[in-house]
């Protein structure tokens, strides 16, 4: 953290006043009580608050409000703190702070902006809003009188605050907090272990239990026995009306077949009538179909082969035809597209605006020819310097005169008064008779001059005049130009246009000659395609007469297989006829199996109800025995779940155990060896600061268990009291430095460059003084704020801020010109 | 015929008590009064007359107005500087009492072709030639030792006064001052007024003469007090001579005679050392006496600061006796000897003494031991080192860390 500025308002003996703090050491210097700590606890206010301090403190007396504004920068960042505070009911409290951050404003509680900067300054200490920041106080200002109060306490009072600043505290926290983890641990054992209690009396309902269940088992086997006995008997009888039913089956199919055989026999005479007719029939249709087919003879004059060929050869020609015909044709394309350019062409080959141009060049022609100017010598730019010096000349030429006059009319009353009018002195008029005639002639002589001048003036100026006429004449004569060229160029577009036309004219005729071909091609067209209609016809007359002639030989096959199936119809009949004759004696078989097969099925039904009987009881009796599983199972559960719990009481003994045999002794050790570790830090900062403040070498210092500072010669303690007192100063302000530099390598891992030290030097001796520059160079702090009330002090810093009290009121003085 | 003293190391304002502060001061009045008395002819100190160059005035007021009542007597003080009195600023009250008269300091010289050539101071009563050789911090002055050289007339008595320790004389190093070469110190003098060295050394030295240390005329440093109290002696000397030394004699300073008790305290406990302190103060006779009590060796317990310092302070002052000085320097105890800090990382150190911890557990557990037991021991130790927040109410603080325990210990997995 780096300071840059603390204002103040209504704070204390302040009205208001504003301090610029610069990097490097920086002394507030003024008399005791001059408000110099007031600034220091300004700063500690706007980052902290109140803590457990009374607004009133702070506040001016009879003042209703009062703020403090403090601008820091922290890694680049810069911050501005406002706290105010305000007067009410007699009381003060604290206002809303604002916090700005690279210039973004934020408002908080005085809580919230407490734990923020906390936040921003990485302090990590306990919010505690009672308090302000230990780690501020130890590691950055320890404020003169809260030094003497560690100094000064008494050995057990001085190591309490420094366990807190090294934050050795957290230990003890820790050990003390354990007592609501062992709690737990042991809390929980003894409720597993009472929820554990009564497994042997549960393991003794389960013998009880496995006793019943073999009772049960043994019934469940007498009847089992019986049960099975049955079994067999029912499955001997099922087999013989098993038997009894293949037979039935069997017999049952030959009746079946019987029926079957009957029908076909049926069947089988009704198509060997169907069948005589069909023959009849189809030999009538043939005799017919022979008739007609004789008169087509003729036709077989003509080849299918020879036909086909011809008609290939015409369709080749065909193609041919209509192959150039497209060719042709493509050409009224081109056709279209030449008119179409030559109307366009026609439409652009503009005569009336050449017209317009000849007579506009025309025109302007004549209209130059009147005007007719030379080109003047000079440019405009000269003629305006020219016109400047000459009234310039001019001006200075009527000064002239104008001198020249005073001096007449000067001259003019010496002669008339005899006394001169610039100095009131008498003059001898005769003696500016010549005077005031060399005056005269003077005078004329620069008037003539300045005719010359105006009348060259005016010379110019008309040249001037004959410049913006030429520049008008010049501007028609480049119109003109740019005209004629504009006309140039459109004859000679024009004529390039005309031969194009010509050209399109002949390429047209050329194509429409081509299309005359097409109509040509199309008669020639036509003939082909009527005489390759007849050839198709007298093809399709040869495939009709062809078809007929297999027709007329299928019909015969026809016949032919037909007569055959007649004959083995027959035979089929004669077959069936003998097979109905054999299975008609299996009728009466049938009736004598089935009285057996009633018999057997009344016996079986009877053992059928003897079975399901027992096969009831054995149900009952293995309901009960699952009963009784069931209640074993749940006392095993039972069983189960009381060991788990003595395992999980075991578990948390375990940890309970390991809290006081491990944790706890580790914790003490832990906190005397970072104590030790501490202190000898601590002491190792201590002796280094004490031997450069401290130049004598019978002399050591050193810090002991209690952190109590001990100086010792030749190994003999000095007792504080018998200190002189530059060694008293150099203890404290070694004890303040070590102290500082411990807390910032605890708290701040060693990341902090502001120091505030206040009276540092208090009872140094002038050799000390000059030391402290080294000391205050080897805090290795890139700001250093002292505050003293020694004026030598401020001829060690970069920096002098001097404070000064008038009337009950502070001021500041030669702040900020650094 | 002639007579005078020869004092060394004074060390005006040295010690923090006012008592031996005082006694020191006394010793040098009584000193001049002594030489006043035996009727000298003149005072050589040799160095050290202060403890620093500028030391506390109103201490030593009575001191210089004695050296004034000798000098307006016409007993002439020489002196030199010595490694306190000089102060590379310059400014010192030692060149304040040369400039008002009271002290004539003996260093002359003129260099010559490298050399330094030391000029005398002739005493005017006694004809004397008195050479002087100041001394700088750290034997400074051994540089300039090597280029000296002195031509002194061979029928006058001859003084060489110096401040600085030569090697192969003292049998007592305490300092482990540097020294210079005996080859350094011009031969031929009647009187070498030797100073620096806090031991009384006299001896003739071939070619060279009578070299004389009397050691501090009190006693500047607790080492010091300690030699008296085993029966040392502090003083000066007075020297008569005529064309030689006649006799030289010391004069023994009786003005303290510390007593000085040890204690080994190896094994001890605090209440121990102190129930012994106590009995053998007790037995001891203490009426105006100085005690020093120094306690040394390995207690077996506790912290040194529970040797209660003050208490024994109390019952030493209740015996009448003139003061009391105690040295614990060399106190230490195991308790912290064995603290044994290997690492300077607060994390590292927790991490270390839960391995210790964990590797004495007898525990079968295996969360509990190995690198499964220091995980839970740090997480537990971050969890619990955390104090109830002031917003936070004491059963919300409760069931956040036994719900945060419950998660560090794995409890859900062992249902």
């Amino acid at each position: 953290m780096i300071i840059r500025s603390v204002e103040l308002k209504n704070i204390r003996s302040y009205r208001e006043g504003i301090i610029e703090f610069p990097r490097g050491r920086v002394v507030l210097l003024g008399d005791i009580g001059a408000g110099k700590s007031t600034i220091l606890m300004s700063i500690e206010f706007a980052l902290f608050g109140l803590g457990d301090q009374d607004g009133s403190s702070l506040l001016r007396v009879n003042e209703n409000s009062g703020h403090v504004i403090l601008e820091m920068e922290i890694d680049n960042r810069i911050y501005k703190i406002k706290r105010a505070l305000k007067r009410k009911n007699g009381r003060v409290t604290q206002d809303k702070v604002i916090i700005e951050e690279n210039g973004r404003a934020e408002s908080f509680t005085p809580t919230e902006a407490k734990a923020y900067i906390m936040k921003i300054l990485n302090y990590n200490e306990p919010l505690n809003p009672r308090a302000r920041s230990t780690i501020f106080r130890y590691a950055i200002y320890t404020p003169q009188e809260e030094m003497k109060k560690i100094l000064n306490a008494n050995p057990e009072e001085r190591k309490k605050t420094i366990r807190k600043a090294f934050r050795i505290e957290d230990y003890s926290i820790a050990r003390e907090n354990s007592k609501i983890v062992i709690d737990y641990l042991k809390e929980k054992h003894d409720y597993y272990s009472g929820k554990g209690v009564g497994i042997e009396e549960i393991k003794g309902e389960i013998e009880q239990i496995d006793k019943e269940i073999y009772e049960i088992d043994k019934e469940i086997g007498n009847e089992l026995e019986i049960f099975n006995k049955l079994n067999i008997e029912i499955n001997e009888l099922n087999v013989k009306i098993e038997r009894i039913n293949e037979e039935m089956k069997e017999i049952s199919e030959k009746i079946g077949r019987l029926t079957l055989r009957k029908k076909d026999l049926d069947e089988l005479n009704s198509q060997y009538e169907d069948l005589n007719k069909e023959i009849e029939k189809a030999e009538k249709d043939l005799k017919k179909l022979y008739e007609g087919h004789e008169k087509n003879l003729i036709i077989r004059e003509y080849r299918k082969d020879e036909i086909d060929n011809e008609l290939n050869e015409i369709d080749k020609k065909i193609r041919e035809l209509n192959e150039k015909r497209g060719e042709l044709k493509s050409y009224e394309g081109s056709l279209r597209e030449i008119r179409k350019n030559k109307e366009e062409l026609k439409k652009k080959i503009d005569i009336n605006y050449i017209k317009k141009l000849e007579s506009e060049v025309e025109n302007l022609r004549s209209e130059i020819l009147k005007i007719s100017i030379n080109k003047p010598e000079k440019s405009k730019e000269e003629l305006d310097r020219m016109e400047k010096e000459i009234e310039k000349e001019i001006r200075s030429m009527i000064k002239k005169s104008e001198n020249i006059n005073s001096k007449i009319s000067d001259y003019e009353a010496i002669l008339k008064n005899g006394i001169c009018p610039t100095c009131d002195r008498e003059a001898k008029p005769e003696d500016f008779i010549s005077r005031l005639e060399n005056k005269r002639m003077e005078k004329l002589s620069i008037d003539k001059k300045l005719e010359e001048l105006e009348k060259r003036k005016d010379e110019i100026k008309k040249e001037k005049e004959n410049i913006s006429n030429y520049e008008i004449y010049a501007a028609k004569l480049d119109i003109l130009q740019a005209k004629e060229n504009e006309l140039k160029e459109k004859r000679q577009d024009m004529v390039e246009k005309e031969e194009k036309l010509k050209e399109y004219q002949g390429m047209e005729e050329e194509i429409e000659e081509k299309l005359r071909e097409i109509s040509l091609i199309e008669n020639n067209l036509r003939l082909m395609e009527s005489k390759k209609e007849e050839l198709r016809k007298i093809r399709l007359k040869i495939e009709e007469y062809e078809k007929e002639e297999n027709k007329i030989e299928l019909m015969k096959r026809e016949i032919e297989s037909k007569k055959k199936e007649l004959e083995k119809t027959f035979a089929r009949i004669e077959s069936i006829k003998k097979e109905i004759m054999d299975l008609e004696q299996y009728e009466n078989m049938m009736e004598k199996k089935k009285s057996e097969h009633d018999e057997l099925k009344d016996n079986k039904e009877k053992m059928d109800k003897e079975r399901e009987r027992i096969n009831n009881n054995i149900i009952t009796l293995n309901t009960r025995k699952n009963e009784k599983i069931k209640l074993k199972e749940s006392k095993l559960n039972e069983i189960r779940e009381k060991e788990r719990s003595l395992r999980l009481a075991q578990r948390y003994m375990e940890y309970y155990n390991w809290i006081i045999e491990v944790f706890l002794p580790a914790l003490e050790s832990i906190e005397k060896t970072i104590l030790e570790m501490r202190r000898m830090e601590f002491n190792e900062s201590f002796q280094r600061w004490f031997y450069m403040l401290v130049d004598d070498p019978t002399k050591t210092a050193r810090i002991d268990e209690d952190f109590t500072p001990i100086v010792e010669q030749d190994g003999y303690v000095q007792e504080m009291e018998y200190l002189s007192g530059g060694e008293r100063s150099a203890v404290a302000l070694s004890y303040r430095l070590s102290l500082n530099s411990v807390v910032r390598e605890v708290s701040l891992n060693d990341g902090e460059n502001l120091l505030i030290l206040d009276e540092p030097t208090d009872g140094f001796s002038s050799e000390q003084i000059q030391r402290f520059p080294e000391i205050l160079n080897q805090t290795r702090s890139d700001q250093v704020i002292i505050v003293s009330h020694e004026a030598d002090i401020s001829r060690l810093a970069d920096y002098t801020i001097r404070i000064r009290k008038d009337n009950g009121v502070s001021y500041i003085i030669n702040s900020g010109n650094f | 015929m002639g007579r005078f003293s020869h004092i060394s190391d004074v060390h005006l304002g040295a010690f923090n008590d006012p008592y031996l502060r005082k006694r020191n001061i006394d010793s040098f009045i009584w000193a001049l009064e002594k030489s006043l008395e035996e009727n000298v002819d003149f005072i050589i100190i040799s160095g050290d007359l202060f403890n620093t160059p500028i030391p506390d005035v109103p201490q030593i007021t009575n001191a210089i107005k004695k050296m004034r009542e000798i000098v307006e007597r016409d007993i002439r003080i020489y002196a030199i500087y010595g490694s306190h009195d000089y102060s590379v600023t310059g400014s010192s009250i030692y060149s304040i009492l040369v400039a008002a008269g009271i002290i004539s300091d003996l260093h002359r010289s003129r260099e010559d072709n490298g050399k330094i050539v030391l000029e005398p101071v002739v005493d005017d009563k006694t004809g004397a030639y008195i050479y002087g050789m100041y001394a700088r911090k750290g034997a400074m002055e051994s540089e300039i030792f090597e280029k000296i050289t002195i031509n002194p007339p061979s029928d006058v008595f001859k003084i060489f006064a110096f401040h600085s320790a030569i090697s192969g004389i003292s049998k007592d190093m305490q300092f482990n001052m540097p020294e210079i070469p005996i080859s350094y110190i011009p031969k031929n003098m009647d009187y070498y007024a030797g100073g620096h060295i806090h031991e009384r050394i006299e001896m003739d030295l071939p070619e060279y003469g009578k070299m004389v240390y009397p050691g501090p005329l009190f006693a500047s440093t607790f080492v010091d007090l300690e030699k008296i109290a085993k029966g040392g002696s502090c003083g000066f000397y007075i020297v008569d001579f005529s064309k030689g030394i006649n006799k030289i004699e010391f004069i023994e300073n009786e003005i303290i005679r510390p007593e000085l008790v040890e204690i080994n305290a190896n094994g001890k406990i605090p209440e121990e050392i102190m129930r012994e302190a106590i009995s053998r103060i007790e037995a001891l006779q203490l009426d105006g006496r100085y005690l020093l009590l120094k306690i040394w060796g390995e207690l077996s317990s506790g912290r040194t600061s529970e040797v209660d310092r003050k208490k024994l302070i109390e019952i030493v002052k209740k015996k009448n006796a003139a003061g009391i000085n105690i040295n614990v320097s060399q106190l230490t105890s195991r308790e912290f000897k064995g603290i044994e800090i290997t690492n300077r990382n607060q994390g590292n150190i927790e991490l270390e003494i839960f391995e210790k911890f964990l590797k004495q557990y007898g525990g079968k557990n295996e969360s509990l031991i190995g690198e499964r037991g220091k995980n839970i021991a740090i997480s537990l130790l971050n969890l619990l080192r955390i104090e109830k927040n002031d917003n936070e109410s004491g059963p919300d603080f409760k069931n956040k860390i036994i719900n945060a325990t419950g998660k560090i210990i794995g409890e859900e997995e062992w249902k």
